[in-house]
């Protein structure tokens, strides 16, 4: 049981309450029994650099994580939600999903499916971005990657 | 499709979110106008994922259905925990009432010790009635016997012995009848005697014997006090005789009275030497009578004159004078009964050895005072003179005290000091003025000291403290002590105390039992005083309370707030002051008694109190949903998602009244009897609360778990629901413009996110 995480040297990870600095030149590897918040370093959001929806969709996400609290930003979170599905309805997927493993209590999990929505997204504002420098209005069905 | 894109102008007026839907509707119409349809048979795999997410949102709705029941089943288990507390708290005030209610008992439990004498101030002092005096121990000289010589049994002749034999019966012959009684013969009537210079017995006349009187008449004469004047003079006789003979007046049946023919004369005479004979009348000297009083008569050893002036001791001197006059003795009868009244002396008549008398000091123990004979001349009783006399003196003594000096000569100029306690006292043996010379000196110096003198059957002397001074030890020295065969040395007594003796007392059974374990005496941690005591046994927490009655014996009561219970001691204490067998047997307190308003009332509080417990038990019965009690044992357990691999469990609790520890009261109404046992359901019922408050509280922080995620759920099906239309309607470059269009507002828009004081921010501030 547990989760095994392997760390390089001055990375940093969030434990419970706590922000575990690697001191040591050597890589380290730590097995984390328990119960409570686990996130790495690499997959913080700094909630002042969230720009896009779907960024702040993940911030409010991580509060519910950090917290314990299913209800912290809460509202915030299904506001989020509900106008990025009306925006862009092939989104709904990845709430689907990420909103199942929190009900279930799978936190971690959930966070994986929005990190995965903001690479969906920066796709879709990249292909837009495209479409508007060309003149000719014609459509085009771009796949934009895994639905 | 340039109002999709975004320009200058737009971005410049979104501000809010409104803004979106507005664009939203704006670009539905367009869709719905048929430019863009995703159909099942287009897009088969869009198609079927928003299915999915169809079902999903319901598989998440029966979830949340299962949640709201179980929501309901905590909220019906809180509502129940307010319901049972509000019962609580009332049976605390009934409680409450109980403890103001007027006090239910009348007489409570008590144990008195059989032993006396303690005192308060000292409870490890001796015991009163245990004490065993110090003593010196049987002594190893013999000293020469008493001689008082007064208390010695009777022997013929012996010098304190008065051998006076039997008085005779009173009797006398009386003078004639008549002149010279010349004539007068029984058959004489007692008008025609011729009395010389006297008359005859005429009407009225009288003559009294031994106060009954017997009256002359003329004629008619009737009944034994009367006679008629004609009568003959043997009928005068017979019937002063019978006078004489009525038992009335005690004379005796066998008294005579009888006229002799030849003398002329009456003779009275007493039935025996016990009594009197009074003769009175206003005709005596017609009958040849002397109005006097005939007494039993011992001419033989009573002298007719003289005195003899006896004195015991210093007591009162008394002198008899001998004589047949007024208050002057003439028999040994009279001699006998006048010694007696002498104080201080003791006369019996010994009616064997020729009736001799044994004069003695009326105090048996009285060792000291000499019998004191002083005889006027011519007085001298025969017998009485030949007591021995001290030489060089005119007094008769019957007592010689026992000279200490003259049995051995080496006493004279010894001494011996007598300490009782703290204090002691030296005497001289020797003849002069305070000095010791004879064994009764010797009792009264003693004594002084506070001790008492005492020889036993063998004439040998010891020394022990005296009764008042029974906790005293005893010290004797000084060279007389061996001369008297008294041992010398220090003696201590072996009076029982409390000192180093234990008392356990026991209060109360079961749970609700306290013992107070004491020993007495003066070291840390004993019990000296009395107020030591009940310092002692109310610290144990002993509801007993210990005092002291007028003879200084210990009572145990149990005390208001134990006023229900019973005690019980047992040690080696209750052995020495209560009566024990031993230490180990217990020795019970008598039971306590109840009745009056008070009882009542508390009685009405018990069964008031066993009610409330009813209507919790109902309570906790029946706070269940859809047949889940969580009050009542069941558990509950509530599943998240589908798999069930994320869920609460809520265990159960039982809170009928006897599960929150507060039993029914008992039916007899004692445990409202006494404070002590109100406290204890007090106390109870506290505890139940807490319990309640504590169990509200979990099933609180339950519900709020529960309730988020019921929220989190609803919402999350609603987003999805809402969502799923568009999934079929929609192509994915004007999701791409829409979407950047939301995007770019939104990083102008407000962020709540960032603004609100978020829990889990600190963490973050943490990778700063």
């Amino acid at each position: 049981m547990g989760l095994v995480v392997e760390l390089k040297p001055g990375e940093r990870i969030i434990l419970g309450g706590f922000v575990v600095t690697v001191r040591s030149d050597h890589r380290a590897q730590l097995h984390i029994q328990g119960d409570g918040p686990i996130l790495r370093e690499g997959d913080v959001l700094n909630p002042e650099s969230a720009r896009t929806p779907a960024e702040r969709l993940y911030v409010a996400a991580q509060l519910m994580y950090l917290s314990g609290d299913l209800s912290t930003a809460q509202g915030e979170f299904f506001q989020i939600a509900r106008d990025i599905i009306e925006a862009a309805p092939s989104m709904k997927s990845y709430i689907a999903r990420a909103g199942e493993h929190m009900v279930a209590g799978r936190m971690f999990k959930a966070l994986r499916e929005l990190k995965a929505l903001i690479h969906y997204e920066d796709e879709l504002l990249a292909a837009a971005e495209r479409n508007r420098d060309v003149v000719s209005a014609a459509p085009s069905l771009e796949t934009v990657g895994g639905l | 499709m340039s109002d999709i894109t975004l320009s200058n102008a737009v971005r410049g007026n979104l501000l809010s979110l409104q803004n979106t839907a507005e664009m939203m509707s704006r670009t539905q119409e367009r869709l719905s106008s048929g430019k863009k349809v995703i159909s099942a048979l287009d897009n088969p795999s869009s198609y079927f994922t928003a299915q999915g997410l169809d079902n999903r949102a319901s598989d998440i709705s029966k979830l949340l259905d299962s949640v709201s029941n179980g929501v309901q089943v905590l909220k019906a288990a809180d509502a129940g925990i307010m319901g049972i507390q509000k019962l609580v708290d009332s049976a605390k005030s009934t409680a409450r009432q109980a403890l103001q209610a007027p006090n239910a008992y009348t007489t409570k439990a008590s144990l008195t010790s059989g032993s006396k004498g303690l005192s308060a101030t000292d409870l490890t002092g001796i015991i009163a009635g245990t004490g065993v005096n110090a003593s010196s121990g049987t002594g190893t000289t013999a000293i020469a016997p008493m001689t008082n010589v007064a208390s010695t049994s009777p022997t013929s002749g012996a010098g304190n012995v008065v051998a006076i034999g039997a008085d005779t019966a009173a009797t006398k012959l009386y003078n004639s009848m008549g002149s010279t009684g010349a004539g007068v013969v029984g058959a004489t009537a007692l008008n025609a005697l011729a009395p010389l210079g006297g008359t005859n017995f005429a009407d009225g006349d009288t003559l009294s014997i031994n106060g009954q009187t017997l009256t002359f008449k003329t004629s008619g004469a009737s009944g034994a006090n009367e006679i008629n004047i004609n009568d003959t003079v043997t009928n005068l006789a017979g019937k002063l005789q019978g006078l004489l003979r009525d038992a009335t007046n005690g004379s005796g049946t066998t008294s005579t009275v009888s006229f002799d023919d030849t003398t002329h004369k009456l003779t009275v005479t007493a039935s025996d030497n016990t009594k009197d004979i009074t003769i009175g009348g206003s005709a005596v000297a017609k009958a040849g009578l002397v109005a006097e009083t005939l007494k039993p008569t011992n001419t033989s050893a009573i002298p007719s004159s003289g005195s003899m002036t006896f004195q015991v001791g210093t007591n009162q001197a008394t002198t008899v004078y001998f004589g047949t006059g007024t208050g002057q003795i003439s028999n040994r009868r009279d001699l006998l009964t006048q010694l007696n009244t002498v104080s201080g002396l003791s006369a019996t008549v010994d009616p064997g050895n020729g009736g001799q008398i044994l004069l003695k000091n009326a105090n048996a123990s009285d060792y000291k005072s000499s019998i004191v004979l002083t005889a006027s001349t011519g007085g001298t009783l025969t017998g009485f003179g030949a007591l021995t006399a001290d030489s060089g003196s005119t007094t008769v003594k019957t007592y010689a005290p026992t000279n200490l000096l003259s049995q051995n000569t080496a006493l004279k100029g010894q001494s011996l000091t007598i300490g009782v306690g703290t204090n002691s006292k030296t005497f001289t043996f020797g003849s002069a003025t305070g000095q010791i010379s004879t064994y009764e000196e010797l009792t009264d110096a003693v004594s002084q000291a506070g001790g008492i003198l005492t020889r036993d059957a063998g004439n040998k002397l010891s020394i022990r403290t005296a009764d008042a001074n029974v906790a005293q030890p005893l010290t004797i020295s000084g060279n007389a002590a061996s001369t008297l065969g008294i041992n010398a040395g220090q003696f201590a007594g072996t009076g029982q105390s409390l000192a180093g003796k234990s008392l356990n007392v026991t209060i109360g059974t079961g749970a609700d039992q306290k013992v107070s374990n004491i020993v007495f005496g003066t070291a840390a941690g004993q019990v000296k005083t009395l107020d030591d005591l009940n310092t002692k046994l109310a610290g144990d927490g002993v509801g007993v309370q210990a005092s002291l009655d007028n003879d200084g014996k210990l009572s145990l009561t149990a005390s208001n707030d134990a006023a229900r219970k019973t005690f019980s001691i047992n040690g080696t204490a209750a052995v020495q002051a209560f009566g024990a067998a031993s230490a180990f047997t217990a020795v019970q307190s008598s039971a306590p008694s109840f009745g009056g308003a008070g009882d009542t009332q508390r009685r009405n509080l018990v069964k008031d109190f066993n009610d409330l417990l009813g209507q919790m038990d109902k309570l906790a019965q029946d706070s269940s949903y859809n047949g889940v009690n969580l009050l009542n044992g069941d558990d509950l357990s509530l599943v998240f998602n589908e798999n069930g691999t994320s869920k609460l469990n809520i265990k159960g609790v039982s809170f009928d009244s006897k599960s929150l520890g507060v039993d029914t009261l008992t039916a007899d109404g004692s445990d409202f009897l006494d404070s002590g046992s109100i406290n204890n359901v007090l106390n109870k019922l506290d505890t139940a609360s807490n319990t309640l408050r504590s169990q509200s509280s979990k099933f609180g922080s339950n519900l709020s778990i529960v309730q988020t995620r019921q929220d989190f759920s609803k919402n999350l099906i609603n987003v999805l629901q809402t969502g799923s239309a568009n999934l079929t309607l929609a192509d994915l470059n004007e999701e791409g413009a829409n979407y950047s269009a939301l995007s770019t507002r939104s990083q102008i828009s407000t962020s709540a996110l960032a603004l609100s004081a978020q829990a889990g921010q600190q963490v973050l501030q943490l990778l700063r």
